[in-house]
């Protein structure tokens, strides 16, 4: 029944090929995204370049703004958790959310592990940047693989769980050691 | 001969892997001027029916294939392709080709949660393994429509003349029994002609 699952997983992420999925962050944006020809919407309070700029703490959307997207919309609707946030991920599953983006996106909650996405009846996509990534979220249960954006990280004291956990190095040599070049190569090199 | 495939969004890869495995020669129809090509047959692939529909109409593909289907081209939509096909959708006021006298129920069971996959008799053929992936299914069919399959008490196959839909992605499975079929209606159409 597991590998089912899988196989039934990895079968919807076939089905959205060829589409675009939009970010959105009202029914009234998903229903625009929808007419517009989007294959399936990410439901999220604030897109990803806000959250950045905000620079606080990121977590699951409320799921009550998650329910309203979904019942705006036909089409798949998606929805971000914090990497390796295993709690936020039982409550996309349990209102049924169609993909789970298990997103570096978003403060990453534990520094070692990523979810166990094995564990889980819904898809999950997850970012990497290489195929040895690829690969380790694929081991997870992962179904989908999307190229990955710039691991999100906060400065000390934010209050985050922890810092970005695969992003190259400590939060100390990104914040304090690195070059204003080099992060704008990292920048310029990755992509959401 | 010489099958269609719809490859503007979805699942339309898959139908060529299955399509080659059989010997049957395809080609994708992506703009205008590959309707230009001859075809014996159109695939519509399973993806997003409101992506699809969209984008037959931007693309000006719509009107031509409507009609080619009137007039009897021989074609096979799965999943999403059955949508565009069905005359009603019941739970959609989008409406497509609506050549078919069917009425559909899209997400019929659900969310991804409520995807499965399950072993059915097909048209009398045998018992077939099908894949329903957000899958809609057929509440009733209209005069002139065969069911050909029914699971746990809704019609997930049917067919009405040069029409044959799944609500299933036979394209999924390793099983070509529905491929080889619409085959069939292919070479029937042709001996017809």
């Amino acid at each position: 029944m597991e590998n089912n699952r899988f196989e039934l997983n990895k079968n919807l992420a076939q089905m959205l090929k060829g589409g675009v999925i939009m970010d959105v962050t009202t029914p009234e944006q998903a229903k625009i995204a929808e007419a517009a020809g989007a294959s399936a919407v990410m439901a999220l309070e604030r897109i990803p370049a806000d959250i950045r700029a905000a620079g606080s703490v990121s977590r699951m959307s409320d799921p009550k703004m998650i329910k309203g997207i979904q019942n705006a919309v036909s089409i798949p609707v998606m929805a971000k958790c914090r990497i390796g946030h295993f709690a936020e991920a039982q409550i996309l599953q349990a209102i049924e959310i169609d993909y789970i983006d298990e997103s570096e996106v978003l403060s990453p909650a534990d520094d070692k592990y990523h979810i166990d996405k094995t564990k889980f009846d819904v898809p999950f996509v997850c970012g990497a940047r290489d195929l040895g990534e690829a690969l380790r979220r694929i081991n997870e249960g992962a179904s989908m693989i999307r190229t990955k954006g710039r691991a999100r990280h906060g400065r000390c004291g934010t209050g985050g769980a922890a810092y970005a956990p695969d992003a190259g190095g400590n939060s100390a040599d990104r914040f304090h050691g690195r070059g204003r070049a080099v992060r704008r190569r990292e920048r310029a090199s990755s992509s959401l | 001969m010489n099958i269609g495939i719809l490859a503007v969004q979805g699942a339309f890869i898959e139908h060529e892997q299955i399509l080659s495995r059989l010997g049957a020669s395809c080609f994708e129809i992506r703009q205008k001027s590959d309707l230009s090509r001859p075809m014996d047959g159109l695939i519509i692939p399973g993806g997003e029916s409101t992506v699809q529909g969209k984008l037959l109409r931007d693309l000006g593909l719509f009107q031509p294939l409507k009609e080619k289907i009137e007039a009897g081209l021989p074609v096979f939509g799965t999943c999403a392709g059955l949508l565009l096909l069905a005359r009603k959708i019941e739970n959609d006021e989008r409406r497509h080709f609506a050549t078919m006298d069917i009425v559909a129920v899209r997400n019929a069971y659900g969310r991804q949660l409520g995807s499965f996959s399950a072993e059915a008799e097909y048209d009398g053929l045998g018992s077939i393994p099908m894949t329903f992936i957000r899958a809609p299914y057929i509440e009733s069919v209209g005069e002139g429509v065969q069911v050909l399959s029914v699971v746990e008490g809704h019609i997930v196959a049917a067919r009405q003349k040069n029409q044959l839909v799944t609500a299933f992605h036979p394209e999924l499975c390793d099983d070509t029994t529905v491929h080889r079929y619409f085959l069939d209606m292919i070479r029937t159409n042709q001996a017809i002609d």
